[in-house]
């Protein structure tokens, strides 16, 4: 459709009265025009003439007229004439008269005798001297003729209403004068309006605009009833606004978390999952962490009031644990050579790792096996932009005869890549783990790298114990630093408290691939 | 985590020539983190199982290796000084353990004193946990005779000036008085007498972990040094020795050893022999993946600055310095061979297991859930499971009952574990009362209860909740929500009246819905929150929520 044809096709019926109107009279319209014309009224009208004006259709000039007319007292003084006309009067019989007698011989009431006095002196038609009121030469040729604003008065007492800008030059000299006295004319400000075409409204009409009864609206009963058939359905202005919608949504870091879930299930690995409140046993002692570690320390683990200690696991578990801190048991390590003690072990923690899953997992399944597990970790850590004391990890272990580091490297590189990072690997240290390594993920953008998570192989006193004679490759990945670059946000807490808005507005995707 | 900082020169110094960016690159490949680095020096963080990597010279040693300039284990040689230390047997009961060594010839300026201070400090934190365990003490030798003494002595038995002190102080007066000995009050609270180290002369040189004496101060024409080690760990308190030794041993500094004479025996510190571990070449190629041969094991364990004699074609026997703390077992030798092989080195390969993959319930539940509160209009929303009595009690007009409370919370807010999402969902609105309304939001998440009766005291429950603010929010648009939640989920809905002081009087309901085939059920509450309860949370529009437990099988 030409622009033409698509502007004419969105306008509105009313809209197109008014061109109509405009056309006939090939001129400009004020409203009133338009409604006497087509029928129309006055707010269907001036609606129409905006928006016609908003598509440089027309023109529309905006005049402010003000009209005059009297109040009530205004139209008392035009009946009966102003007090200074009525003293006026008094002093043109008697030619002087003392202040105090003006009111008896005048008349008038006190509040009017003062009026009256004061304007006798502005208008020059009298003079005071000590109380006594003085006819001028400038009173005595008045007093039969009328000034100004005595005629504007009568004017609009006998015409009702008097625009403004109708006034001669006489008439204005009186409006001032009627003005600064309050309240004896009333002024309306009135804007008027007037609709010239505009040439892009020539063209419209130029090309032919036809009036049809037209619906907004598709309605069940112009189906029904066959109306659509002679119904004109005006096309829309399609770039006009409109009201948003917020759609229910799945949380992004929940998201992040259901695609990692789906990395892992899709390369093999068994989902569990273990308890969040955990033993001390569990989170430290079962994965040879000594009992005066740092880590275990009460400022970075959250030890609990209530319940303070959990029950440990079979005795044989126990003692083997036990004998790798102490002298490294069978595993043949030297261990850490301290006491190892149980009630140490029995304390609650809120976990503060998710590789105490692994360790449950491993005492209770036999390899080969592939285990993954995504939880909430708590550490002893104030909020802040960059910390919480809580978060969530994805833990993994792969177990058998032939698997070693590479392999670890292999999942870990594989991991990433379906994130889309690149990853590399340097040495690190974990009580639990050799050949342990910290992941670094690359990022472009600062052209840095980041780390995020760590992993080895789970050392002999972990494995002995737990009756695990083939080698076990271990990771444990945190989530939210990985969501935060994914999100291109700054600060995690937007994770946990988060703005509505800003989980309003963020796409699910950036684009969705529909090939490979 | 220790981190120490050097001077570029200071590795030339040591007789290493490396660009920074090349030293950069390396570093992390020897298991280090750079912290941040300019023109002259450089900050590394290096993990707590190498304390011997925690002076220049430590580092250099290892660099050294790494690098190929040096390779095999470093002798240090000790010489005997011919004196001798008493141990007093009241010391046993309180910090039983001692080591001493004499460091002759060294050279000291301002900036090796302040290393040896940071080096020292790292020592106490990383092996001595916070001097607890282990504690040092490094002396000018030249004022002070041998033979020394290590006694335990009263409160007011002695008087010495102490460090950073004018005056002279009793042991009783440097723990209250003095603000290393208010720092470390705690190490002797249990005992009536402390440990002091005297020498001949009566001199005190140290109240171990405490303080040492200003007579003996290192000054920048200290050449030569005494080194006392005290602790409750034998094998801890001749680590920290050692690797002090051989940081020394390192530039040149001659050791010498000394008698410690105990009442019952009598041993001889440092002591510097080696420990020796076998590594089986066939264990090294399975677990780290790579192809090795025992001559390439024997050369990358020489780069690891130890030594290897091959004993076989898949067994070395390995010789391990005295100053390694690390190597506890033939696990670490592996490791030690891979760090050098360098990781940049080794080639990734998935594994080659066949498993089949079984999704846990508990999380794919989640998403059943949550299909259906999305298509309801709701956003997802994730909240903190630590939360506080004020809140998750007080707010909701609840009382307080058994829960997970913290020992030592991080903040007034943070002191318990959820037992409800409520609050958590009354949260997020406050936060966003100037938001456009009307806002429907739900959660699903995990609460934790108390249970006598299991493993770990406590048992975890899933729970998923929802509430709408706007308002015309009201008790018919909660029942629709819940009745169609339920329904689209497959459980029967059974609504009774319920009174629940978080909810207005007679507008709450409890359902409970049994699943059609009679196997899970699931139960809760839902209804017009009380106006107090909106008024706690600051927000000025009705809500109406629901909360729903899930109950297996």
């Amino acid at each position: 459709m030409e622009e033409i044809d698509r502007i004419i096709n969105e306008l509105h019926l009313y809209e197109k009265k008014v061109l109509k109107s405009l056309e006939s009279s090939k001129k400009s319209l004020t409203p009133e025009d338009v409604v006497n014309a087509q029928k129309l009224d006055i707010k269907s009208v001036m609606s129409a003439a905006g928006s016609l004006a908003s598509k440089d259709i027309i023109l529309v000039i905006k005049d402010v007229e003000e009209t005059l007319s009297l109040s009530d007292d205004g139209e008392n003084y035009a009946q009966e004439g102003l007090p200074e006309r009525k003293l006026l009067n008094l002093l043109q019989q008697e030619g002087s008269v003392h202040m105090k007698d003006l009111g008896v011989k005048s008349g008038l009431n006190p509040s009017d005798v003062k009026i009256g006095v004061g304007w006798l002196v502005r208008k020059k038609w009298a003079k005071i001297n000590q109380g006594e009121v003085t006819i001028t030469d400038n009173g005595k040729e008045m007093a039969d003729n009328l000034q100004e604003d005595e005629k504007l008065l009568s004017s609009l007492l006998e015409k009702g209403r008097i625009s403004l800008n109708s006034l001669d030059h006489d008439l204005q000299q009186g409006f001032k004068l009627l003005k600064s006295r309050k309240g004896l004319i009333d002024i309306d400000k009135n804007t008027a309006h007037t609709f010239i075409l505009t040439d892009k409204g020539q063209d419209i009409l130029a090309k032919g605009i036809v009036i049809q009864e037209e619906a907004t609206q598709l309605t069940h009963q112009q189906l029904k009833l066959g109306e659509w058939k002679s119904l004109k359905y005006r096309g829309y202005d399609v770039k006009a606004d409109y009201p948003e919608f917020n759609p229910g949504k799945m949380h992004p870091l929940r998201r992040i978390i259901e695609e990692i879930r789906n990395v892992f299930i899709n390369l093999g690995f068994d989902e569990s999952k273990g308890p969040i409140l955990e033993s001390a046993f569990w989170n430290f002692d079962c994965l040879f962490q000594p009992q005066d570690h740092a880590a275990r320390e009460m400022q970075d683990t959250f030890y609990i009031n209530n319940p303070s200690h959990s029950q440990l696991p079979d005795e044989n578990l126990v003692s083997k644990v036990a004998q790798a801190h102490q002298d490294g048991g069978v595993a043949g390590s030297e261990g850490w050579g301290y006491l190892w003690e149980k009630e140490v072990a029995r304390q609650s923690v809120l976990r503060t790792h998710t590789t105490s899953v692994s360790a449950r997992f491993l005492a209770e399944n036999e390899p080969p096996l592939k285990m993954f597990s995504v939880g909430k970790v708590f550490r002893r850590e104030t909020i802040t932009y960059k910390h919480l004391p809580e978060f969530h990890q994805v833990e993994g272990i792969v177990a058998g005869d032939e698997i070693n580091f590479r392999n670890l490297l292999g999942i870990l590189k594989e991991f990433y890549k379906k994130l889309g990072f690149e990853v590399r690997f340097r040495p690190a240290y974990f009580p639990y783990t050799y050949l342990s390594t910290e992941c670094e993920i690359y990022l472009p953008e600062k052209e840095s790298w980041i780390e995020l998570g760590g992993a080895g192989m789970f050392r002999p006193e972990v494995l002995e114990p737990l009756g695990i004679e083939t080698p076990v490759a271990a990771f444990g990945l945190g989530i939210e630093r990985l969501a935060m670059i994914r999100l291109g946000i700054k600060d995690i807490r937007m994770l946990y408290k988060s703005d509505i808005g800003w989980l309003r507005k963020l796409p699910i995707t950036q684009g969705v691939d529909i090939e490979d | 985590m220790p981190v120490i900082t050097f001077d570029y020169k200071d590795l030339e110094k040591l007789g290493i020539e490396i660009s920074k960016e090349k030293l950069i690159d390396i570093l992390p490949m020897m298991g280090s983190d750079i912290e941040d680095f300019d023109d002259e020096s450089i900050k590394v963080e290096f993990f707590p199982n190498r304390p011997d990597q925690l002076s220049v010279e430590g580092v250099a040693r290892s660099l050294k290796g790494f690098l190929g300039i040096e390779k095999g284990m470093p002798i240090y040689p000790v010489k005997d000084s011919g004196l001798e230390v008493f141990v007093d047997e009241k010391i046993t009961n309180i910090r039983p353990y001692i080591s001493f060594a004499l460091i002759k010839n060294i050279k000291m300026d301002e900036k090796k004193l302040k290393q040896i201070m940071e080096f020292q400090e790292d020592l106490h934190w990383v092996i001595g946990r916070d001097r607890k365990k282990v504690a040092i003490g490094i002396h000018n030798l030249d004022v002070i005779e041998g033979p020394f003494y290590y006694n335990a002595m009263e409160g007011n038995e002695i008087c010495f000036t102490p460090l950073e002190s004018i005056s002279e102080m009793t042991p009783l007066e440097v723990i209250q008085e003095h603000p290393k000995g208010v720092k470390y009050t705690h190490l002797m609270e249990k005992f009536e007498a402390y440990p002091v180290i005297k020498d001949k002369n009566n001199n005190v040189l140290s109240m171990p972990p405490i303080i040492n004496g200003e007579l003996t101060k290192l000054t920048e024409e200290t050449g030569n040094v005494l080194v006392d080690v005290t602790g409750t760990d034998q094998k801890a308190v001749d680590y920290a020795l050692n690797i002090i030794c051989a940081s020394f041993g390192e530039v040149g500094g001659e050791i010498e050893s000394l008698q410690i004479v105990y009442p019952d025996r009598t041993v001889i510190t440092p002591d510097f022999t080696p420990k020796t571990k076998n590594l089986s070449v066939g264990k090294t190629c399975q677990y780290s993946g790579l192809d090795l041969d025992a001559e390439q094991i024997k050369d990358l364990i020489a780069k690891a600055r130890m030594d290897a004699e091959i004993i076989s074609e898949d067994e070395l026997i390995v010789t391990i310095p005295a100053y390694r703390v690390d190597i506890l077992h033939e696990a670490d030798l592996i490791e030690n061979v891979a760090v050098e092989y360098c990781f940049n080195n080794i080639e990734s390969y998935l594994p080659d297991i066949a498993t089949i993959a079984n999704e846990n319930k508990w999380y794919t539940s989640d998403n059943l859930l949550r299909e259906v509160m999305v298509g309801l209009g709701f956003q997802e929303i994730m909240s903190l499971m630590l939360t506080s009595e004020e809140k998750h009690y007080h707010n909701l007009r609840l009382e307080e009952d058994e829960r997970v409370e913290v020992s030592q919370p991080i903040s007034q807010d943070r002191t318990m574990i959820r037992k409800s999402l409520l609050n958590g969902l009354i949260e997020f609105l406050e936060d966003n009362k100037h938001e456009e309304l009307p806002q429907r939001i739900f959660e699903i998440g995990d609460v934790i209860y108390i249970d006598e009766g299991a493993e770990t005291c406590t048992k975890v429950s899933k729970k998923i909740a929802g509430a709408i603010i706007h308002s015309h929010a009201n008790f018919t648009e909660i029942k629709s929500t819940v009745a169609s939640f339920l329904e689209n989920t497959g459980y029967k809905l059974n609504i009774e009246p319920f009174d629940h002081p978080s909810f207005i009087n007679g507008r709450c309901a409890k359902v409970n819905g049994g699943q059609i085939d009679g196997k899970n059920s699931i139960e809760g509450f839902f209804g017009e929150i009380h106006p107090e309860v909106i008024v706690n949370f600051n927000m000025e529009y009705p809500i109406v929520a629901f909360e729903l437990e899930l109950i297996g099988k």
